[in-house]
């Protein structure tokens, strides 16, 4: 029987977290936050990929990370680009054409985006599977 | 570990960061303006190709003496702080003085309360340089106490600073966002009860109380406000007294002698609360750096207050008609899904303001309505719009404190001595004498009555029964002193605008009738000096008795001519007809009309469908290609021809010597030419012609800071904060309009700003604008009159005035695209005559418009506004700019009501704020490329024209000879991050071969 490697449990985190930023930028978007369609393919294409991580040592798994990880850095990045003017009028307390209110969100979504990007880096690096 | 893992590994690593790398070097690419603004970097450097005799350079000097001398910049300092201060010495108005409780000659231990004493409102949030307590070269209230000889209840004051009151709420930063509530903005009972011990035997000379209420950008104080803890159940108004300030007054009155109130708002607040609790109360708006140095000097009495009001104080202040549809009440269309179904969301069309207020803005409401309630007029003691549901409309239950009102601690006789007319003015003299015992300053404030006649009524033709005409301020007057002061008043002031003049094609009329010059105390007692020159006393109703005496009389014939033409010879005609909500839509509203108070006063707010129609033109895509236009490659093989022109050549070439401007423009690429169109806080290099610089933004700071070597280290000291503008224009003092603005075309010649978007001349149209502290006043002339010398002041130093927000950005709530429905007659008299002085008399360098909508267009794709009115009516040269509107990359996929980037162009805007990459520029040229248009090409030559004349007739041109040539430049942090990208795209290609490597060789 295999057992559950490191990189699996990487992968899982990795997962679990597009899957989170998905939920809060339906909520982003609900609030008025820009989102582009694009970002949200992105992101449940690096969703598929981490979810096959999660199939154990599989030929394409080297491939699936690099995929997964360049998917979400490019979500984090347009999400953050979409949102740079939430986070200024929020630094200055004024409210000019973004909506400050969703900083925070923006700031969050940055977040959970990079340390997806790393639990993806390790789960590259790490076995999905080890032998029993 | 195996290898593929390993390389599985570092490729995801590296290929993750070169797609951070490269998206946000892209981000960085489109946002290089504000970088580089940040950074202090320039994108380019002068090079001079000929070196030619030793010339002076700096065609533009400072006052204060040499750019590189420290002591110069020090002169500076100290100049713009005692600007500051001296704009409250004199902007500062006092509204109660019962028993002459101030000043406070003899207080010595005093004890001060409220949140707002410790924690103040400096200014709120929004352009220039911001102050708090801990701002260096900042006056806190205690200090300037301290400084006037006071000594402060210390303990007391530790102990409020330890409170946990604030105005706003805490951000995602947990900074303090103001949120234009007034709920939690003062400690509550409890709180002062725990500290009745500091004050219980000391410190009992006086009680200071200080309130503040907080707008900002982008937020309106919210006519719906909730009450504090305890306090009512239900809204109410967010300028109301709330119940801790309620309990705080209660106490303070109950253990102190002396009450004195500052109140630390530019928003009109209901005082008519305060004043029971309270034995004077000062207005003191936003203090600035050391406006406090000032309110501390007239609470000791070292200076006598001379500060007059700019607004209206309403005993509610939801009363003014104005309220019903605007502010944080303004409300939507009716068939929202239609709209959206139809357009989309992203045109921002949601909201609608009906400015059924008409021309009846601030105290020309109340005033007028007062009168017509004395004649017997017009159903004005109707019960319509009369405040807490009273039966009739009085106008002493109503108003507070009027317009031009301030209390000295002397007295002044005013005498009007003669009246002399001429073709285009009136000049008044009035002699002024210090009847009181201590040296003072008092304003002769001169105001006008135009007749109201059957003519009027027939035409829809209103008339404000007072109107601001003119004012002049005295120097110091000794007790017992005099001066004569000459106001020269334009008759154009006078005139009204009639839609339905010249057969319908609408202009300017002077009305048939008897006219009135008045003197008087503020706006109120020169309509009673009207009223009384007419007849009427006090037995009909009046406040006051008025005296005949001040008011002068005179009779005019009807004329259309006088102003039938503006600049040019150009025709003055309706422009506006499509803003009328009833040109859409008949008779769906009713504008008040003072012929019919009681039937046109706005009980109820007024919403409509949106029309097929109204759709057309709300999706903001009207510009076709004209018939005959050139080609893109007609025009764009101008392109490219040195002429040797250099920008220091042009600084003396009119702009009406277009073939030389054509000339200077085609040395430009087609690729280079929409750097032109580009305008942000640091404003890019426009080819070899002219170099990067920085502009200033904030009508009561300009902002940057001024870098000068000391002792040889940097030094970055910011430019001053001013006192808020309703104070400033408060002083009624052109002194001081003059020293703002020269003050701060100073500030941006020593920041090296080309521009500064600094003369707020918006109206105040309620209480409750959120950037009623950044714009002068509610009265239009009163704009109009302020704004002259402060622009002509500014104008001189080489550092250009623009005025902001071009024009009828009279509330925050929803300002993106918020549509505006009004009369042309209104938006004369009122939105546009606030800036006609800035703008079309005292010649602004630059304006910057506005987020709403004119009717259904965004002011920036006005072209009545842009073209028809400012340049062929006034015949203004300057620099046409958007409010933000930036474009990232070349976006313009035209959704979004600032995106249509083609019908803005065409409309006469030439410039997009924060637009540092010229994104709108290069849509323009792709679009002119795409469509074959050579016109808009031409559009984008005319746009750098007038951006060009702007840089060349400013401080940019200083340290140019007239053969230096501009180099661009990159800037470092762009060569690293290029850098970065092309290592991590090396790294990352290197570790996926070597995983295609390591798994062919497994697989081997």
């Amino acid at each position: 029987m295999k057992k559950k490697g490191l990189g699996f449990y990487f992968a899982a985190c990795a997962a679990i977290l597009t899957i989170v930023t998905l939920v809060l930028l339906f909520v982003y978007s609900g609030r008025g936050g820009a989102v582009q369609n694009t970002v949200y393919i992105a992101l449940v294409a690096a969703l598929v990929c981490e979810a096959s991580l999660l199939l154990g040592e599989k030929p394409w798994s080297d491939f699936a990370g690099i995929i997964a990880g360049v998917l979400t850095a490019y979500a984090t990045v347009t999400v953050v680009g979409d949102g740079l003017w939430n986070i200024a009028e929020s630094i200055n307390g004024i409210r000019m054409i973004g909506i400050p209110e969703l900083a925070g969100m923006n700031y969050t979504l940055v977040g959970i985006g990079l340390v997806s990007i790393l639990a993806v880096t390790f789960a590259s690096f790490a076995k999905k599977e080890k032998e029993a | 570990m195996k290898n593929s893992r390993i390389w599985s590994g570092f490729s995801t690593l590296f290929a993750s960061l070169l797609v951070i790398s490269l998206l946000g070097q892209n981000l960085a690419m489109e946002n290089a303006s504000y970088i580089n603004s940040a950074l202090g970097v320039s994108t380019s450097k002068l090079v001079d190709i000929e070196a030619g005799e030793a010339v002076d350079t700096t065609y533009y000097k400072s006052q204060f003496g040499d750019f590189d001398d420290p002591a110069a910049l020090q002169k500076l300092l100290a100049a713009e702080y005692e600007q500051n201060i001296n704009e409250m010495r004199e902007g500062a108005a006092l509204l109660m003085n019962e028993k002459n409780t101030l000043p406070l000659t003899d207080a010595v231990r005093i004890s001060v309360f409220g949140h707002a004493a410790v924690d103040p409102a400096y200014q709120s949030n929004s352009a220039g340089t911001k102050v708090t307590n801990e701002t260096e070269n900042a006056v806190t209230l205690k200090m300037a106490l301290e400084a006037a000889g006071f000594v402060v209840n210390q303990e007391l004051w530790d102990g409020i600073a330890a409170g946990e009151a604030k105005r706003g709420e805490l951000n995602s930063r947990g900074r303090m966002s103001v949120n234009g509530s007034a709920k939690g903005s003062e400690e509550n009972k409890a709180f002062y009860e725990a500290l009745t011990g500091t004050f219980a035997n000391d410190y009992k000379d006086a009680a200071i109380v200080m309130f503040a209420r907080q707008g900002a950008e982008g937020t309106d104080l919210k006519m719906k406000d909730e009450d504090d803890e305890g306090g009512a159940t239900g809204y109410i108004s967010s300028l109301a007294l709330h119940k801790n300030e309620r309990d705080l007054l209660e106490m303070v009155r109950a253990n102190f002698d002396k009450v004195v109130v500052l109140l630390n708002s530019p928003n009109q607040m209901e005082v008519h609360e305060i004043e029971p609790y309270a034995d004077a109360i000062l207005y003191i708006g936003f203090p600035g750096h050391q406006g406090f140095t000032g309110v501390a000097e007239i609470l000791r009495g070292t200076v006598n207050p001379s500060g007059k009001l700019v607004d209206t104080y309403a005993t509610s202040s939801l009363s003014a008609p104005a309220v019903v549809n605007s502010g944080t009440d303004t409300p939507t269309f009716l068939n929202l899904d239609y709209m959206h179904e139809k357009i989309g969301t992203a045109e921002n069309a949601d909201y609608m303001s009906f400015q059924a207020e008409n021309i009846y803005i601030g105290y020309r409401y109340y005033e007028t309505r007062y009168a017509d309630a004395v004649m017997g007029k017009g159903n004005a003691s109707g019960a319509a719009g009369a405040s807490y549901g009273a039966a009739s409309w009085k106008y002493a239950d109503e108003v507070q404190y009027p317009f031009g009102y301030g209390l000295s601690y002397t007295t002044f006789e005013q005498t009007i001595d003669k009246v002399e007319m001429d073709n285009d003015t009136i000049t008044v003299t009035v002699t002024v004498k210090n009847t009181g015992n201590v040296a003072g300053k008092s304003v002769a404030e001169i105001y006008a009555q135009t007749p109201y006649g059957a003519y009027e009524i027939e035409h829809k033709v209103e008339k404000s029964a007072i109107q601001l005409a003119g004012f002049a301020k005295t120097k110091l007057l000794a007790a017992g002193e005099s001066e004569t002061l000459t106001i020269t008043i334009d008759k154009y002031l006078l005139a009204s605008y009639d839609s339905t003049a010249h057969n319908g094609e609408g202009g300017y009329i002077l009305s048939e009738g008897d006219y009135y010059i008045a003197l008087g105390d503020d706006c109120h007692d020169a309509l009673n000096n009207v009223l009384a020159a007419q007849g009427y006393t006090t037995a009909d109703g009046m406040t006051a008795d008025g005296v005949a005496a001040k008011a002068y009389r005179f009779s005019q014939s009807f004329d259309d001519q006088k102003y039938r033409t503006g600049a040019n010879g150009v025709i003055v005609s309706n422009q506006f007809e499509e803003c009328d909500l009833n040109y859409w839509i008949p008779n769906a509203a009713k504008y008040i009309t003072r012929n019919d108070w009681e039937g046109t006063f706005p009980v109820a707010q007024t919403q409509v469908n949106v029309t097929d129609a109204m759709l057309d033109v709300l999706d903001g895509e009207w510009y076709v290609k004209p018939e005959g236009a050139p080609t893109y490659q007609e025009v764009a093989d101008r392109f490219e021809k040195d002429s040797g022109l250099t920008l220091v050549m042009m600084k003396d070439v009119p702009l009406s010597d277009r073939e030389t401007w054509e000339k200077f423009i085609y040395q430009l690429t087609v690729d280079e030419l929409p750097a032109a169109t580009a305008e942000s806080f640091t404003c890019p290099a426009v080819g070899d012609l002219s170099p990067s610089f920085k502009v200033g933004d904030g009508c009561d700071s300009v902002g940057g800071s001024i870098t000068r070597t000391v002792n040889g280290e940097e030094v970055k000291t910011a430019t001053a904060r001013y006192c808020s503008n309703p104070i400033m224009t408060g002083t009624w003092n052109v002194d001081i309009y003059t020293g703002r603005g020269t003050m701060m075309g100073e500030d941006g010649l020593w920041s090296g700003f080309m521009i500064n978007y600094n003369v707020g001349n918006d109206l105040h149209r309620t209480p409750f604008g959120g950037r009623s502290f950044e714009y002068m006043s509610e009265c239009p002339t009163m704009n109009y009159l302020a704004a002259i010398p402060q622009v002509e002041a500014t104008e001189k130093t080489g550092s250009h005035a623009a005025p902001k927000h071009f024009v009828g950005n009279d509330q925050e709530f929803h300002r993106e695209g918020v549509i505006c429905f009004f009369t042309e007659q209104a938006f004369r008299e009122g939105n546009l005559r606030a800036f006609e002085g800035s703008v079309r008399v005292a010649k602004s360098g630059g304006i910057m418009q506005s987020f709403e909508r004119l009717g259904l267009r965004w002011s920036s794709a006005s072209y009545a506004m842009n073209t028809q009115v400012l340049r062929n009516e006034w015949g203004w040269t300057g620099a046409i700019d958007t409010d933000a509107a930036g474009a990232r990359g070349e976006f313009d996929d035209h959704v979004g009501y600032k995106n249509h980037s083609a019908e803005v162009l065409a409309a006469g805007t030439q410039e997009w704020c924060l637009d540092g990459s010229y994104g709108h520029g290069k849509a323009i040229v792709k679009r002119a490329q795409e469509e074959d248009d050579g016109h808009l090409m031409e559009l984008l030559v005319d746009a750098a024209i007038s951006w060009e004349y702007a840089i060349s007739r400013s401080n940019i041109i200083n340290g140019m000879s007239a053969t230096a040539k501009v180099v661009q430049v990159t800037p470092e942090w762009q060569t690293q991050l290029r850098h970065t990208v092309i290592v991590l795209g090396v790294l990352a290609a290197l570790c996926f071969v070597m995983l295609i490597a390591s798994k062919l060789k497994k697989k081997a």
